[in-house]
């Protein structure tokens, strides 16, 4: 026989044996299958977790990259202003990167009232593609985001946004007015009354408690008469990674110029890397050790099914196959096994993840108040990527070989004579 | 039966000892997780409770929702003697705590003023000893002294010895300023503490909140720290108070951060700090996934064991049932099979893990890199120790032994349905 | 929290006196406003007020001692009782506020979340002090029915630019003399929400003027604090010299 049909034999012989023995495989398949379920869903939701945090962050006001006023990284002090932002401003549009965007903001600090209620927030003031760089416009779910711009609007009024917590302690809808109160540039107390064009859910709670969005021009009017003052621009971009490239080029673009700081995600988010680190090594951990059970179970399995079948396999020897046909067979078992209940646990396990990814995990039945954390929401979408789905094929396929090698030599080395005689 | 049953199990070696294997290494990792994770999260909560609030606190209704100084409560020495006069309670450090603007030179800051009893506060807070420049404040001094974290100081550009400023509203709502010289400056290793308070001592904050009540001369605390020794302590000291100071209904339409009424509460750690307990809760919710899927594995193993088993000895347990064995002496003797694999294995699983954690409890693993700095940022000391505890024991055991023989038990069933005639025609 | 209080200019705003003429005709809603204002203010005015402020667990009472120059926007105010308070200044200059502390030397300026609260624990807000809002000028002013025949009754609307947190105003005026009788505030979703009552009309100043103001703060149709300014002694329209108001002063 030449190597192919040789293949072919094993391929016939092993299947037919796996389908024998419907009870063991059926052990070995669900045990694989529970395996890999378990890998997968703890990754998608660690996955779940660390986008949750990650994607809430940028979304959030935080973006892949930020240009800010020098000093800003140390300092973290509110109310600095870039110098010369509409030259910035230019230079960013002649070296466009590609798949990025960017859009400017205006920060400040200030005062919402309306009859009794007052609440120190922050103003942020936007421009129209602040769609691109954060979900605030996503957030939306009652009346309008800012842009486009509204006409119609009383002069002497401006747009706002607020979030839900405060929209429902101060009860008020799209339509209704608030006050807006800052100390403008010169110290002096000034007030507005801003109209609520649109009421946003962040899922994080100081994000709605505590920001009020407004127009970059407007804010800046407010604050200073002139509607050209910014605080920094936002970046993003398509995925971490490409946050690393957009600081790269904007260095590059902005290479000496000592009065503004390029910022990174991760330099903004110190913690950010740390626990990547911590996710990654832990998520190892539990392979790991998921995996070790499974090999358990499979060894055993294996090992049994070559014990049940001793006489044939040492009639096999004694018509003359060939050891390594046998070692491959046995090897060839345990793979097919495997891989079967690996497919089975990814589809099934798959299954509920979409299920999840679409309707979300809402993790306050487990606990209240979890969205107080800040940087999680309380629901997360857990989701995987080829590239999960590929390392919970391959370390179940790397076990299936090595927990058979053992009985696979076992079966080998089973003298034909013992074999035939002991049943 | 017992001699059968532990023959039976050495019949096959091999897979006898495969199960065994799986369930003491599968006690081994899970003692270890839960001793580690148990750790971990006492220290998160340790170092927060030693660090600010201590396991319990006594407030006023209203208080805990609304942290101002107008919800000071009224403290009478009875009470404050009835407190030092309950069981397992070593410390009551009453204490001010309010709002206020700390400025120096130009530079000023919003931030939490905490003022407290310096002496009491030792015993049940340890700010002490995370004194880096100066000193802590001094209990015989009747100055008034201050301590402010290290970013603060930074951020203001505070040496000790410097006097500071501090802006605060009064109980009655009128405004004070308080100059503070600043004895000391900490590090905290927490967000908050180092960035945003100044601790100052009682007269300080007396004088700087006024939350008295001028006329009967009763003293106002905005809550009352107690110190006990452990966290078990702790919930059973808390369980008492919480008996002693009940809730308050709230009226029709009232909040309670607005309520009139200003009875006395307990406070327990979790109250006081909400963040920490999400991040803890966060963390076992992974972690019970974990387990999950291990306790499954482990249990299929067993499972795999008691059918296995079963199966290879048909025509034994057919001729047992012939001769007319009770089924359900032999689902015993089955049982007692996977029992005298189980105990042992999860005994010696469990001893191995506890070992484990034990040395490394008393050797610490400290993390460096960015892994520590992450937990430095977050507010904690960078390191991983396991802590050992019963009830996690417990739980190990039992998550392991629980489910597995269940499945033993459904799945020993089956002698129910053995047809001997059928089993002995297939001789 | 400090704001330099004028507490003749809790009241209404006023921009010139109301002449002769008018009581002749039937006045219409604005000219009540204005004829109001004109009453209560003078172009400056100085003099020496008590304030009780009753809040949920405390009472006090504070005498305090004022100068305003309304065409000016400027005001000044020195604590003068109690003596915890003692010498505690204000100074305000259009939209600027300072307050001064004796007992430390120190001088601030209050500025951006100060201002959340209101002064001193009182029910006056931020607003009523810096007043940056004018009840003649960005209100319109309209009758409305009235119970009690020997009184106006007039609603005031904020104007639709105009940064005000109250969503509608009602004055009861005496039709006798047009003083102010009570003035009800009203939130977004017309719950009373505050009360400024006037009582004890005399003469102070040389005018017939309402020497007692109580403001109430309501809750959930509770009163949860009170403000009650009392005039002891004020004087109008004489000249005030401009160090007055100035930060010097402050110190003095």
């Amino acid at each position: 026989m030449n190597f192919f049909e040789t293949i072919l034999m094993i391929i016939k012989i092993g299947f037919r044996n796996i389908v024998r023995q419907k009870k063991r495989s059926a052990l070995i398949i669900s045990s694989a299958a529970t395996g890999v379920i378990g890998i997968i869903f703890t990754i998608a939701l660690i996955n779940a977790f660390f986008i949750a945090m990650v994607e809430n962050g940028i979304k959030s006001g935080l973006g892949h990259v930020q240009i800010r006023p020098a000093g800003y990284e140390e300092s973290r002090k509110m109310g600095m202003l870039l110098q010369d932002p509409l030259s910035i401003q230019i230079n960013i549009e002649d070296h466009k990167i590609k798949n990025t965007h960017f859009s400017g903001r205006f920060e400040r600090e200030g005062i919402l009232r309306i009859a009794s209620f007052t609440r120190g927030v922050l103003f942020i003031g936007i421009e129209e593609n602040e769609k691109k760089v954060s979900h605030y416009s996503d957030w939306t779910n009652e009346g309008e985001f800012l842009f486009p711009e509204k006409t119609g609007l009383h002069p002497g009024t401006v747009p706002c946004m607020i979030g839900r917590i405060n929209a429902e302690k101060m009860e008020v809808a799209p339509g209704d007015w608030a006050v807006l109160s800052l100390s403008d540039q010169t110290g002096t107390y000034r007030s507005v009354r801003c109209i609520i064009s649109g009421i946003f859910s962040s899922s994080v709670e100081p994000i709605d408690k505590y920001t009020v969005i407004l127009t970059r021009r407007d804010l800046s009017e407010f604050y200073s008469e002139k509607d050209d003052l910014y605080s920094y621009f936002v970046f993003l971009g398509e995925s971490l990674e490409h946050a690393e490239k957009i600081k790269g080029s904007l260095q590059n673009t902005f290479s000496g110029n000592s009065e503004i700081e390029i910022l990174s995600f991760s330099d903004l988010e110190k913690y950010f890397s740390g626990t990547m680190e911590m996710v990654d090594v832990f998520s190892w951990i539990f392979y790991l050790i998921l995996l070790i059970g499974v090999a358990l179970i499979l060894f055993e399995s294996i090992t049994m099914s070559v014990f049940e079948r001793m006489r044939e396999l040492g009639i096999m020897h004694a018509i003359g196959s060939r050891p390594l046909f046998i070692f491959a067979m046995v090897i060839y078992e345990s793979i097919l096994l495997t891989i079967i209940g690996s497919f089975l646990g990814i589809a099934l396990g798959g299954f509920l993840i979409l299920f999840f990814n679409i309707y979300g995990l809402n993790l306050s039945y487990f606990s209240e108040g979890i969205e107080s954390i800040g940087k999680l929401g309380s629901t997360v979408y857990p989701f995987l990527t080829p590239l999960n789905i590929l390392e919970a094929l391959y370390f179940p396929f790397l076990i299936s070989i090595a927990s058979a090698i053992f009985p696979a030599l076992k079966a080998v080395r089973i003298s034909p004579v013992k074999a035939i005689y002991n049943r | 039966m017992l001699k059968v049953s532990f023959r039976n199990i050495f019949r096959n070696k091999r897979r006898t000892i495969i199960t065994f294997i799986l369930i003491s290494v599968g006690s081994i990792i899970f003692s270890i997780f839960r001793f580690v994770s148990f750790g971990v999260h006492q220290d998160m909560i340790w170092h927060v409770v030693e660090l600010n609030t201590g396991f319990i606190q006594i407030a006023a209704n209203g208080w805990l929702e609304n942290p101002v100084i107008e919800r000071a409560m009224d403290t009478t020495p009875e009470l404050i003697q009835e407190l030092k006069n309950m069981e397992k309670i070593h410390a009551v450090a009453p204490r001010i705590a309010g709002h206020g603007l700390i400025s120096y030179r130009e530079n000023s800051r919003f931030i939490s003023v905490l003022g407290i009893d310096a002496l009491q506060e030792k015993k049940i807070t340890t700010i002490h000893k995370r004194i880096t420049e100066g000193s802590y404040l001094n209990p015989e001094s009747d100055k008034h002294q201050g301590i402010i974290g290290y970013k603060l100081a930074r951020h203001l550009g505070v040496s000790p010895g410097d006097t500071v400023y501090i802006i605060g509203s009064q109980f009655d709502g009128s405004m004070r300023v308080l100059s503070v010289e600043i004895s000391g400056i900490y590090k905290a290793v927490d967000v908050e503490l180092d960035m945003s308070r100044i601790i100052i001592n009682l007269q300080a904050a007396r004088q700087l909140f006024s939350p008295d009540d001028p006329e009967s001369q009763i003293k106002r605390y905005t809550s009352i720290a107690l110190g006990v020794e452990h966290y078990r302590d702790a919930e059973d000291v808390y369980g008492r108070l919480s008996e002693k100071f009940p809730i308050p209904e709230l009226e029709k339409d009232e909040d309670r951060e607005n309520s009139e009424n200003y009875d006395p509460v307990a406070l327990f750690w979790e109250d006081l700090n909400p963040g920490i307990v999400q991040m803890v809760i966060l963390d076992e919710i992974q972690n019970d996934l974990f387990y999950g899927f291990l306790l499954i594995i482990i249990a299929f193993g067993v499972l795999n064991n008691v059918q296995m088993s079963i199966h290879e000895r048909n025509r034994e347990l057919g001729i047992l049932l012939a001769l007319g064995t009770r089924p359900r002496d032999l689902v015993a003797m089955i049982l007692l099979e996977t029992l005298i694999i189980m105990i042992p294995s999860l005994i010696i699983g469990n001893a191995v893990g506890t070992g484990i954690c034990y040395y490394w409890y008393l050797n610490p693993i400290v993390l460096g890199g960015d892994f520590g700095q992450m937990y430095i940022d977050m507010g904690f000391e960078p390191i991983l120790r396991p802590i050992l505890d019963t009830f996690q024991l417990w739980v190990s055991i039992l998550s392991i032994f629980v489910p597995s023989m269940t499945l033993a038990l459904i799945a020993s069933r089956r002698v129910f349905k053995l047809n001997p005639v059928q089993i002995i025609g297939t001789l | 929290m400090n704001y330099s209080l004028k507490f003749s200019g809790i009241m209404i705003s006023f921009l010139f006196f109301l002449s002769a003429e008018s009581v002749f005709s039937e006045p219409s809603a604005k000219e009540i406003i204005k004829t109001i204002e004109s009453k209560m203010k003078g172009t400056t005015s100085q003099g020496k007020y008590e304030i009780t402020i009753a809040r949920s667990r405390s009472k006090r009472t504070l005498l305090i001692e004022s100068w305003e120059d309304s065409n000016q926007k400027k005001a000044f105010i020195k604590i003068l009782k109690p003596k915890k308070d003692k010498g505690i200044t204000f100074l305000k200059i259009d939209q600027n506020l300072w307050q001064y502390f004796p007992e430390v030397g120190k001088e601030i300026k209050i500025e951006g979340s100060m201002l959340q609260g209101n002064w001193m624990g009182s029910d006056m807000t931020n607003d009523d002090l810096v007043r940056a809002t004018s009840i003649i000028d960005d209100y319109t002013h309209d009758f409305v029915n009235s119970n009690d025949q020997s009184l106006y009754k007039v609603e005031l609307v904020p104007k639709p630019h105009a940064a005000v947190i109250w969503s509608r105003l009602v004055m009861h005026v005496r039709k006798s003399d047009i003083l102010p009788v009570k003035q009800e505030f009203y939130d977004h979703k017309n719950r009373l929400a505050r009360t400024m009552g006037y009582s004890e009309y005399k003469n102070m100043g040389g005018r017939i003027i309402p020497t007692i103001f109580t403001v109430k703060t309501i809750k959930g149709n509770r009163v949860i604090s009170s403000t009650t300014l009392k005039y002891i002694t004020v004087l109008f329209d004489r000249p005030i010299s401009n160090y007055i108001f100035s930060r010097a002063n402050l110190r003095r």
